[in-house]
């Protein structure tokens, strides 16, 4: 499960992406997240950020009726969402191989103190 | 209310009865409770309420438990809503204050001049003119300060209902209320001093302007 701390600020971009594929609800955002591996990401924290999505005017949302109850809100990306989505793309993918980096070099120096103390002994 | 906001409202009015659930209806109450005391316009509090309730009701078609849609904390929730959506300016925010203000006013001076008037008919000493006391001045103002801080700590302990020592809590409650009210009538009773003499026709008239005043603002403002 993913540390909702370290979830906090990517959520919102990722949303953005789900968003960017379709128009799409609440309910649906939560479902797509948990299928890609995100886990069980309730309503509750999803609409904060939608609303934060369309106060930034990066999502546009719209009533739609739906089969079961009442009218459903749908979120489609704007143009400027679509530019803050290959912002955070770039972001992530930056913050993404300097964790890498980072990552390589504590392993890849553990493993090489590992070897050393075996070769001392 | 503008003409948008009150059509929303009903419109949520009649979308929240679709609610089966009483539990349910009981948290969507308490966070519109504690939405309605945040610093956002009316208008933006039914259109949260609109997505909140459509959300319930989502859930209860899924045969889904409230805590699975909004989540285990109520008010983080609202609080994290309530910090997406953008501010009143200082305009609509001074002219809200005024419409408030206008009711309240014309409120209490009806009831001040209903009293007079009463007065009046059981021993006519000044007829057709009213005294303003101290003592009036200063419950209303009382009045004023405390209706709205009761106001105020109902919705920001919305949702201390279930968790909270509700016996003691209720026992001050009551109690402020009591010295308030006594207060009150103290110093309507013992702070006789003539502030000002108004005539009963300029009263009626004070009145019905603050209702236009208030009316006209209300249908302004969201």
């Amino acid at each position: 499960m993913i540390p909702s701390q370290m979830l906090k600020g990517t959520l919102e971009g990722c949303i953005l992406a789900i968003i960017s594929k379709k128009k799409t609800y609440g309910y649906e955002i939560s479902q797509q997240l948990m299928a890609y591996g995100f886990g069980k990401i309730t309503e509750g924290t999803i609409y904060p950020l939608l609303l934060r999505l369309e106060k930034n005017k990066w999502a546009h949302a719209t009533y739609q009726a739906s089969d079961l109850g009442p009218r459903r809100k749908y979120y489609a990306l704007t143009p400027q969402g679509q530019q803050a989505l290959t912002d955070f793309f770039s972001s992530y993918q930056e913050l993404s191989k300097a964790i890498g980096t980072l990552i390589r070099d504590i392993q890849g120096g553990t493993e090489n103190e590992q070897e050393n103390q075996t070769t001392a002994e | 209310m503008s003409k948008r906001t009150r059509q929303l409202l009903n419109e949520n009015n009649a979308l929240e009865k679709r609610i089966q659930n009483p539990e349910n209806k009981e948290a969507l109450t308490n966070m519109v409770v504690y939405i309605r005391a945040a610093n956002i316009s009316p208008y933006d509090q039914e259109k949260v309420r609109r997505d909140i309730t459509g959300m319930i009701l989502d859930g209860e078609h899924r045969g889904a438990h409230i805590k699975e849609v909004i989540g285990e904390d109520y008010r983080l929730f609202c609080d994290a809503v309530i910090a997406e959506i953008p501010k009143p300016t200082g305009r609509a925010r001074v002219l809200s204050f005024c419409r408030d203000l206008f009711l309240l006013t014309g409120m209490l001076l009806a009831l001040w001049l209903f009293f007079q008037c009463i007065q009046q008919l059981i021993k006519p000493s000044t007829w057709p003119y009213a005294t303003l006391t101290a003592g009036n001045l200063i419950s209303g103002l009382l009045i004023l300060a405390l209706s709205t801080a009761l106001v105020q700590a109902i919705c920001k302990n919305a949702f201390r209902t279930d968790t909270g020592p509700k016996k003691k809590e209720a026992f001050l409650f009551f109690l402020l209320l009591f010295f308030a009210m006594l207060l009150c009538m103290g110093a309507n009773v013992f702070l006789s001093h003539p502030i000002a003499s108004i005539h009963l026709l300029l009263a009626v008239g004070s009145i019905a302007l603050l209702f236009i005043l208030y009316k006209i603002l209300d249908t302004k403002l969201d």
